[in-house]
């Protein structure tokens, strides 16, 4: 593995100019610091695993670019760090969010779900109901209640701007009824009190015998309480009816005595039970497998057809007789320049069940209209004829490089000896040229098992399969049904989806432990 | 060789089959061009567009397009009928005399605006049997009159018109008379194509630079320095960069959602977290400039060092000179893989005027409205220059992606 051509090392530090040493140091002295403030920002919103995180890079990048005996490391350093963020990271991740509960029922943590419940209040027995008067104070707001029984009047102490986002208390003060500091306000618009209805939940009215009142109603404050006390086994007791609700951290819902679920639910730890569901559960299992399935065939067949295709237009290019080769060379290759994006666009188009041109081509040919849309196997059809016209370019690239290594006296010896063309291509051409591509046929295997794009713009993984729970689609191909089940189902299943995902970085790791075999990495310069 | 009668049928049958293939090519982007140009957004048609227009590409460049739509009112039965083409009131007796008072629809800045008025006979289906030769409208600005001439009836933006059209014998299989008339509209560019055109040579510009850095860097110290641990670190490369971003999206979102709140310029919705979020896809093109590196012999780049460069220049005078045809490939796959990138960016950019091309192309086609005229046009004009570059660029790129990292 050590290189014997290998160039000296370490940099003579002595042989740079001092103020080269000193502007480095600066350099470098200056992003640490600016990375040490990000660590401080980190620390201070209450996240201390991404402070720690932050600060093991900062330390490594001042040591790296620092000492000279870490020199080779800056060459890398930003590029793996790049690789660790995004994609070693979220792939840790993914695999933590599977044993867990996350979904949009799920969303907050323990804390989060029980400070919810903690801020419930409710308006008590015998407690009076205050009607809220708004009045503008420039671009303030001036909160005055009054009583609807008595008809007190209470004015806030002071105005407020009504722009905050936290819960804020304001204290009041009896006021008369022409009080003058009222008479010189603006009584604020019939809308205002909707307008800032948001602001007004988050206002906590404190009457001068200490009395807390909430907001009841869009225009009422009443006397309130909280409506849950915590105890000390953790249990929430409910102070208007007594009744008790306790936290189920396996199902990670709060109950109530029956067993009754309330929202919101907060994330727990599940360990293997979204696994199991998948390899148990009917409405999973079976889908499940029908994707899986599909997903191997579609990745199998497109390779193979992209070959076939390619290596077939390869050969025939590459032969001389042919005139024209160059511009059959690149208009053969324009499907792979133009963007997929467009391309995809322009097959949905064509394969327009009413108005697309391929249905009424085959309606005026054979008298056929296929379903493109709701019938699985032709939808399938349609999908594996787009992707075979959007990859075998890319074949036919690799196929012409290949074929040019190839030495013409092979050709001319079988020649002499009365081989035939498709002897020749069986006995030389593709026992040549398939060893040196069979790396790059594994490599688009598992570029075509994760083809996202080509199911989400052709059909968005439709027809769906009937029977299937959560919902999944005939033509999803496995990344296609994690990305539903996080962001299109009802209930944006991020673990189930995290579950999956888990299943396919499996598989692409044995496709990726089978390319490492094949292909043989070798590194370091080659003896001539 | 002897060329035998046999091999010229070979040759003509390879034609044949390289000319059938590319028709199947070629056919799909012809039919882009033509929805391109066709009225509406109609998918039915002739591959020459039967009508052709150019207010798809109008609204590609964000230019407002004033055009007009047929009508026809029946006649049968009437003394007159009254309507509103868009350039004013029009009363339209059944003896062919019309009037008509300017009360424009739209805003002066899109005038001239264009109409006609002619009489058609409809058959049982309405289907046009006949029609007669159109009277030409056009409204402007009254200063601007001497601009049109006699073939057309002007119209100032506050004034009056009337005339006279002629009416012709029903033809015997005719069962409607009808006026038909053009009515005047302006289409105003809904979604902004040329920001979604900047923002993605933006983005896809500054992460093919950056990936380019890094790449070349990182292959340098791979391939020629020696370090601890670097084959397994290359291995584990290799099967990183099997791992597509799609695979988790979700941990990439709450990623980016967490950052956003550390530092400004990794939130959501910024271009400048796409990019970052971008370099995640670094391996795959170490290995392409690796593979290239070891075909260059570190003769000279021995010689330097022994002359007392340091490491860097070596790299940076001898070593990337000499790689010039890879950095060159490397650049244009990385560019155009970012430009046809559509996952992260769907899932890191929300605002419209943020969109890259392959997020905003989408708009155009949603379950309710299918608006493949605006699609196309927009499609072709953003299309056209990458399939360009592309082609140009094709001759590095058959010798550039078989000279990956890995050699069987």
């Amino acid at each position: 593995m050590a290189n014997q051509n290998a160039i000296p090392m370490v940099p003579q530090s002595a042989a740079q100019g001092g103020w080269k040493l000193r502007l480095q140091r600066g350099i470098v002295g200056a992003i640490s610091l600016f990375f040490m403030y990000i660590v401080l920002v980190m620390y201070s919103q209450g996240e201390p695993l991404f402070a720690v995180v932050m600060l093991l890079f900062t330390t490594a990048f001042a040591y790296i670019f620092l000492f000279d005996r870490a020199y080779v490391w800056r060459y890398v350093f930003s590029g793996l760090a790049g690789m660790m963020l995004f994609i070693v990271f979220p792939i840790l991740y993914t695999l933590g969010i599977g044993f867990t509960n996350y979904s949009n029922l799920h969303l907050i943590s323990f804390e989060q779900a029980q400070s919810y419940f903690l801020n419930q209040t409710y308006a008590a027995e015998g407690g009076s109901n205050y009607d809220l008067v708004l009045y503008e104070d420039g671009p303030d707001y001036l909160i005055s209640v009054e009583n609807e029984d008595t008809g007190a009047t209470f004015v806030a102490t002071d105005a407020v701007p009504m722009t905050h986002t936290d819960n804020i208390t304001l204290e009041l003060e009896a006021s008369g009824p022409l009080d003058s500091t009222l008479a010189n306000l603006q009584p604020a618009p019939r809308n205002a009190a909707i307008k800032l209805r948001s602001e007004l939940d988050r206002v906590m009215l404190v009457l001068p015998d200490g009395t807390e009142l909430m907001k009841s109603r869009l225009t009422q404050f009443s006397t309130t309480y909280p409506l849950y006390e915590l105890y000390d086994n953790g249990n929430l007791v409910n102070q208007q009816d007594g009744s008790v609700i306790s936290p189920n951290f396996e199902a990670g819902y709060f109950e109530d005595e029956n067993g009754q679920r309330l929202n919101p639910g907060f994330t727990v730890n599940v360990g293997f039970d979204n696994i199991k569901r998948v390899l148990t559960d009917k409405g999973m299992f079976d889908p499940f497998v029908q994707i899986f399935t599909w997903t191997m065939l579609f990745s199998a067949f497109t390779v193979v057809a992209t070959f076939i295709i390619g290596v077939t237009l390869a050969s025939l290019v590459q032969w001389e007789p042919i005139r024209g080769r160059a511009l059959y060379q690149l208009l053969l290759i324009l499907p792979y320049a133009l963007p997929s994006f467009i391309s995809i666009m322009i097959f949905k188009a064509l394969f327009n069940q009413n108005f697309g041109e391929i249905n009424y081509i085959l309606e005026s040919l054979f008298g056929i209209a296929p379903n493109w849309n709701s019938n699985p196997n032709t939808t399938r059809a349609m999908i594996l004829f787009v992707n075979t016209w959007l990859g075998y370019p890319y074949m036919f690239i690799l196929c012409l490089g290949m074929l040019q290594s190839i030495p013409k006296d092979l050709y001319e010896a079988s020649g002499l000896e009365g081989s035939g063309l498709f002897n020749n291509f069986f006995r030389i051409t593709l026992p040549l040229i398939l060893k040196p591509l069979l790396p790059l046929l594994i490599a688009s295997f598992a570029f075509n098992f994760n083809n996202f794009v080509l199911i989400e713009l052709l059909t968005k993984g439709g027809p769906i399969i009937i029977g299937s729970n959560p919902q999944a689609g005939e033509t999803d191909l496995l990344v296609n049904y994690a990305y539903r089940l996080a962001f299109r189902g009802d209930t944006q299943d991020f673990a189930l989806a995290s579950t999956i995902s888990t299943f396919i970085f499996m598989i692409v790791a044995v496709i990726a432990f089978l390319y490492l075999k094949v292909a043989k990495v070798e590194v370091g310069v080659k003896k001539h | 060789m002897i060329k035998t009668r046999e091999h010229k049928a070979r040759v003509i049958g390879a034609h044949l089959v390289l000319i059938v293939f590319l028709a199947f090519v070629i056919y799909p982007l012809a039919y882009l061009v033509s929805v391109s140009f066709r009225t509406g957004h109609t998918l039915v048609d002739t591959i020459i567009p039967s009508n052709p227009t150019l207010e798809h590409w109008y609204l590609a460049f964000e230019q407002p397009y004033v055009g007009m739509n047929p009508q026809k009112k029946d006649l049968d039965g009437v003394d007159s009928v009254t309507f509103n083409n868009a350039l004013g009131d029009v009363t339209f007796n059944a003896d062919g005399r019309w009037t008509l008072t300017a009360n424009p629809r739209v805003e002066a800045e899109y005038f001239p605006l264009r109409s006609y008025l002619s009489i058609g006979f409809l058959d049982g289906v309405g289907r046009v049997v006949a029609s007669t030769e159109p009277v030409h409208l056009v409204l402007d600005q009254a200063d601007q009159a001497s601009r049109y001439g006699d073939e057309v009836v002007f119209i100032a933006a506050d004034g009056q018109a009337s005339g006279q059209l002629t009416m012709p014998e029903r033809p015997a299989e005719a069962t409607r008379t009808t006026v038909q008339y053009g009515n005047a509209y302006v289409a105003k560019p809904t979604f902004p194509v040329l920001s979604w055109l900047m923002n993605t040579i933006k983005v896809a510009g500054i992460s093919a630079i950056l990936i380019l850095l890094l790449s070349t860097t990182s292959a340098y110290a791979f391939g020629r320095l020696p370090f601890k641990g670097k084959g397994p670190m290359l291995k584990s490369l290799l099967v990183i960069q099997m791992f597509p971003n799609t695979l988790f999206l979700v941990a990439l979102y709450l990623l980016f959602d967490k950052l956003g709140s550390f530092v400004d310029f990794l939130a959501l919705n910024t271009h400048s977290a796409l990019i970052i979020g971008y370099m995640g896809g670094l391996a795959l093109n170490i290995f392409m400039v690796i593979g290239y590196f070891d075909t260059i012999d570190p003769a000279m780049e021995e010689s330097a060092a022994i002359d007392g460069a340091t490491p860097f220049q070596t790299f940076y005078k001898i070593l990337l000179p000499l790689s010039v045809p890879i950095l060159a490939v490397v650049f244009i796959l990385a560019f155009i893989g970012f430009v046809n990138e559509f996952p992260l960016a769907s899932v890191i950019i929300s605002d419209l005027d943020k969109m890259t091309l392959a997020v905003g192309a989408q708009q155009y086609i949603q379950d309710q409205s299918q608006l493949w005229g605006d699609f196309a046009a927009a499609a072709v004009l953003s299309g056209v220059p990458i399939t360009i570059v592309f082609l140009i660029a094709q001759r590095f790129l058959v010798g550039g992606l078989t000279s990956g990292g890995v050699k069987g």
